[in-house]
C-alpha cells in the first residue's frame, strides 16, 4: 500500500511566526539564544586594593623566628569596556510589516557599575534598503521576552540610560517598520551602538580619578563604544510538507494488519525567497499504532527519541531552527498497527 | 644598576634600625609592573616600573628580598607568599636562586611540589592542582643565610 497526500496530511508546522494564505508562511519564532549572564562577573572590581605579603621563618642556633614583609597595596583601576550582540545576525522580514523588533544584549565587560547610552541607526550604507526608525525606536525589554509587549519601556536617552553592573547584560529592542515594494531576498542592516558614559575614547584613554574610590577610569579594547548589526532578510517562503507511507507486513507483503510497520517519509519544502526561522515539524502517531523507538530519521540521520519523540503528545516533532529558501529536508518515522 | 644599589643601600639603612624587633632577617616586598618603552631609535626596552594601580588580566611583578642582618647564621629560612585575592599565579613565574619551589592549593595548610601538588575534593575526588588553584608560593632556602647574605625571590600573579 503506498498512500501519498499534498498538504498538511494531520502534520503541523510551527514556529512559523503567522502565517498568510495558501499555506504561504514566514517564520520568526524568537529563539532565545540564552547567551550566558555574567560571564566577567569574576573580574576584580574598580577600586579593590590589593595587597601582598611575605612571611619568612628561619631557625637562628634552635629558635624558631619569624618575621612579616611589608604589603604594598594595588589599587586597580576602572575599565571601561561594553559589548553588543544582536540576538539575531539576521531577521526574516516581510515587506511593509510594521513595529518589527529586533533585540540586542548590551553587556557591561568592565568592572564597574556603568551607564549606557543607546543609539539605532538604520541608514547603513551598502545594503538594498533601509528600515525605518519608529518613535520611540528604542525600548528597553523589560520582561525579557526579546519581543516588543506592552509590559516594555521606552529608552528615552539621558533619562533611562540602563545601568549595568560589571558582567551584567540588558537586553534592549530596536522597533523598525519595513518599507512597502523591497523585493523578497533584500538585505537592508540597521547598526546599534551601546556607548558608556563613563567616557569613551581610544583603548588606554585615562579619565582620572573618576572611578570607584577615586581610581583612574581606562577604556579597554571597545573603546567604551560597541557596535553590532542585525540583517534584516525579505522573505516570502512557502513551506511544503508531502507525506508518503509504505507498509510492510510480518510475512513481507504490504498487507496493512496487525503487526504490519508503516514507514513514513515527510518531504519538508522550503521555496520563495529568504528564510524560514525557527522551523518545527510535528506528527501525530496515528490511532491504533504505536511508534517503533528510535525511528525517526532527519535526512537519514536517526534522532534520539529524547528530542524527537514525545510520548505525551502522542506524536513526533523535529526542530530544523534556520531554514533557506530552496532547501528540501525529509522527515521518517515508523510505527506498528497494533 | 643604579637603582637597584639605591635599593640595598635603603634596605641596609632600615636594617639597622628594625633588626632588633624583627628577629635577624629583614624582609621587603616591592610590587612592580613591566612597561615596554621605544627608544630614540625604535628599539622596545622592557622594564620594571613601581607599581600602584593596576587593571584587571594586567600582570604584577612581586619581588621579595631577605636579609640576614643579625651575626648569627639563619637555618631553615622559608619564605611563603599568599597568592593575593582577585589574583592568580603566573604559571612558570615564581623563580628563586638557591630555593625549591613549592606551593599549597589549601590556604597555606599544605606544600608540594608543583608537580605532587593535589586538590581533595570534599567528595573524596583527588586531582591535580594547577596555577589558577594556588594559594600560596613557597621558596625555601637550600643553604643557610649566612650573616650580611642578601636573597631574593620572585613572582607573577595577573589580576583578575
Amino acid at each position: 500500500m503506498q498512500a501519498c497526500r499534498r498538504g498538511r496530511v494531520g502534520t503541523t508546522t510551527t514556529g512559523a511566526g503567522w502565517h498568510s494564505g495558501l499555506g504561504r508562511a514566514l517564520a520568526f519564532a524568537l529563539l532565545l539564544l540564552g547567551l550566558a549572564d555574567g560571564a566577567a562577573a569574576a573580574t576584580t572590581p574598580a577600586g579593590t586594593v590589593i595587597q601582598a605579603s611575605a612571611e619568612v621563618s628561619f631557625v637562628i642556633g634552635s629558635t624558631p623566628l619569624s618575621v612579616r614583609s611589608n604589603a604594598p597595596a594595588l589599587s586597580v583601576d576602572q575599565l571601561i569596556d561594553v559589548a553588543v550582540v544582536a540576538t539575531l545576525a539576521t531577521v526574516p522580514v516581510r515587506a511593509a510589516e510594521t513595529a518589527r523588533s529586533l533585540a540586542f544584549r548590551v553587556v557591561n565587560t568592565g568592572n564597574a557599575p556603568e551607564t549606557v547610552h543607546l543609539q539605532l541607526a538604520t541608514a547603513v550604507a551598502g545594503n538594498a534598503f533601509d528600515a525605518i526608525a519608529r518613535t520611540p525606536s528604542i525600548f528597553l525589554d523589560t520582561d525579557s521576552s526579546n519581543t516588543l509587549t506592552p509590559a516594555d519601556v521606552a529608552y528615552a536617552p539621558g533619562s533611562n540610560d540602563p545601568v549595568l553592573a560589571p558582567g551584567a547584560s540588558a537586553v534592549v529592542l530596536a522597533v523598525v517598520d519595513v518599507p512597502s515594494g523591497v523585493a523578497n531576498g533584500a538585505h537592508g542592516r540597521v547598526e546599534f551602538d551601546a556607548r558608556v558614559t563613563a567616557g569613551v575614547g581610544a583603548p588606554g584613554t585615562v579619565f582620572g580619578a573618576t572611578g570607584p574610590n577615586g581610581v583612574d577610569a581606562i577604556t579597554g579594547l571597545s573603546g567604551g563604544v560597541a557596535h553590532a548589526t542585525s540583517d534584516l532578510l525579505v522573505s516570502g517562503v512557502d513551506v511544503a510538507l508531502l507525506k508518503s507511507a509504505t507498509v510492510t507486513a510480518t510475512d513481507g507483503s504490504s498487507i496493512a494488519e496487525p503487526g504490519s510497520r508503516i514507514d513514513y517519509d515527510i518531504a519538508v519544502q522550503v521555496t520563495g525567497a529568504g528564510l524560514v526561522h525557527g522551523l518545527v515539524v510535528s506528527d501525530p502517531i496515528p490511532a491504533s499504532t504505536r511508534y517503533v523507538p528510535a525511528s525517526v530519521q532527519i535526512d537519514g540521520i536517526a534522532q534520539s527519541d529524547a528530542v524527537a519523540f514525545q510520548p505525551a503528545a502522542g506524536q513526533i516533532q523535529v526542530s530544523f531552527g534556520d531554514v533557506p529558501a530552496g532547501a528540501i529536508h525529509h522527515v521518517r518515522f515508523s510505527v506498528l498497527i497494533n | 644598576m643604579k637603582k637597584s644599589i639605591a635599593l640595598l643601600t635603603l634596605l641596609l639603612a632600615s636594617a639597622t634600625a628594625l633588626a632588633a624587633q624583627s628577629g635577624s632577617i629583614l624582609v621587603k616586598t616591592v610590587a612592580e609592573q613591566e612597561q615596554v618603552t621605544t627608544g630614540a631609535d625604535g628599539a622596545r626596552k622592557t622594564t620594571l616600573a613601581p607599581a600602584s594601580k593596576v587593571l584587571p588580566g594586567k600582570e604584577v611583578v612581586y619581588t621579595v628580598t631577605f636579609e640576614n642582618v643579625g651575626h648569627d647564621a639563619a637555618n631553615d629560612v622559608v619564605v611563603t607568599n599568599p597568592v593575593p585575592e582577585h589574583t592568580s599565579y603566573v604559571p612558570g613565574s615564581a623563580f628563586g636562586p638557591g630555593t625549591d619551589l613549592l606551593f599549597s592549593a589549601d590556604g597555606g595548610r599544605s606544600f608540594a611540589s608543583a608537580a605532587a601538588l593535589e586538590i581533595h575534593g570534599a567528595d573524596g575526588s583527588v586531582r591535580a592542582a594547577g596555577p589558577e588553584d594556588y594559594t600560596h608560593i613557597r621558596f625555601v632556602l637550600k643553604n643557610s643565610l649566612t650573616p650580611g647574605a642578601v636573597a631574593f625571590a620572585r613572582y607573577r600573579t595577573i589580576v583578575k
